[in-house]
């Protein structure tokens, strides 16, 4: 983790940072979050608050870019939510239990509920707010799932199991609870 | 000019790339490794020889095991990890990657196993537990739906990734030699 001057950066000694991510700005990372190689989050335009058991893989980007509307807007990520490799997410607050697959994009003024999932390389539109349970995939196609949050929150709660104990084997990792220059 | 390096064109034939020493490790069997590569758990990555990994790019080898053969042409910021599999807990399957394949850049690659003279383009994504076989060509922005097998010759394209059309057999010596030239075209500025 590199520290450019004026970030505060603090993590939870149970979550897995790996040291080649990059983080920047005032991020606060939760209990047992997974960080993987060459993730990035970048809090530009306020602090971002990750919860506890999401799993971030590579080149995936957090950005809490400038907003005009809400200036110094604490972006909100909750609990087990999975972003897969190339996702890049700018909403304005992630709920609980989310899946966002392989180059996905969410636009800075979305709003994403609880249990969705969001297919490989969909873009959403701005300012779409998408209800709990929504499944999005293919070009825009949408339908919702009643057990969708159960069934991701499963799923991401196995692979966050075996991930902390493959990580830390091959890693350097972030073991500090708080960093700040 | 880094950015010219990631574009094979099986058309025309590729122009000379100049790197410099700082930026490419060159090993014994003639790999060139770009520094700003991530390989991770490179005790679980096999390489053999005349391989050119390009910046950015990510091997997980910390997952499993990765073997990648002799030829291969790995773009920037391509994606290699190991597909995962549920039996009671996640485990995750070790990556076969043939002679002379070509991953172009942006893609995201969890095959089980890709066959040799394969070419993926650029910004595809190679859903987990697919099975490439010998000399086949995947379009841009190509997205296989996790499991697919693709016969040998045979052009996928599309979202999700179909079948469209067939390859001649002689697909196999074009891509031989397109990756050659390739490599002698790669070469340290002096």
């Amino acid at each position: 983790v590199i520290l450019p001057p004026s970030s505060t950066i603090s993590i939870d000694p149970v979550s897995v940072v790996c040291s080649t991510a990059y983080l920047e700005g005032s991020v606060t990372v939760g209990a047992k979050t997974i960080i993987h190689p060459t993730c990035t989050i970048l809090a530009k335009g306020g602090p971002i608050v990750i919860g506890s058991g999401n799993i971030l893989e590579e080149h995936t980007i957090i950005l809490n870019p400038m907003r005009d509307d809400r200036p110094d807007h604490t972006m909100v990520i909750g609990n087990n939510n999975l972003f897969e490799v190339g996702a890049r997410i700018e909403s304005v607050s992630v709920g609980n239990g989310n899946i966002f697959e392989i180059k996905s994009y969410c636009p800075p003024s979305s709003l994403i509920g609880d249990g969705c999932t969001i297919g490989v390389a969909v873009v959403l539109d701005q300012k779409e707010a998408l209800e709990n349970n929504t499944v999005v995939f293919g070009a825009g196609q949408t339908r919702h799932q009643p057990n969708n949050l159960e069934k991701n929150v499963t799923e991401i709660e196995l692979k966050r199991i075996s991930l902390a104990e493959l990580l830390p084997k091959a890693h350097r990792l972030v073991r500090s609870a708080s960093t700040s220059t | 000019m880094a950015e010219s390096t990631s574009e094979p064109n099986e058309f025309i034939e590729p122009p000379v790339i100049y790197f410099s020493k700082a930026d490419y490790i060159t090993t014994k069997l003639g790999n060139k490794i770009s520094r700003n590569s991530v390989l991770c758990g490179s005790d679980k990555i096999v390489v053999l020889g005349k391989t050119m990994i390009e910046a950015q790019s990510v091997l997980r080898g910390d997952l499993s095991n990765i073997n990648i053969g002799k030829s291969c042409i790995i773009a920037e910021r391509v994606v290699i990890r190991p597909p995962e599999f549920f039996k009671g807990q996640v485990a995750y399957l070790p990556v076969t990657i043939g002679n002379y394949v070509v991953i172009e850049r942006d893609s995201v690659v969890e095959a089980v196993s890709i066959g040799h003279c394969t070419h993926i383009g650029k910004n595809c994504v190679i859903g987990k537990r697919c099975m490439l076989s010998e000399c086949c060509r995947i379009m841009d922005d190509t997205v296989l739906a996790p499991g697919t097998i693709v016969p040998p010759l045979c052009v996928f394209a599309g979202n999700p990734g179909v079948f469209v059309a067939k390859l001649p057999e002689s697909y196999q010596e074009t891509r031989i030699e397109h990756v050659n030239t390739y490599y002698k075209h790669f070469r340290r500025s002096t």
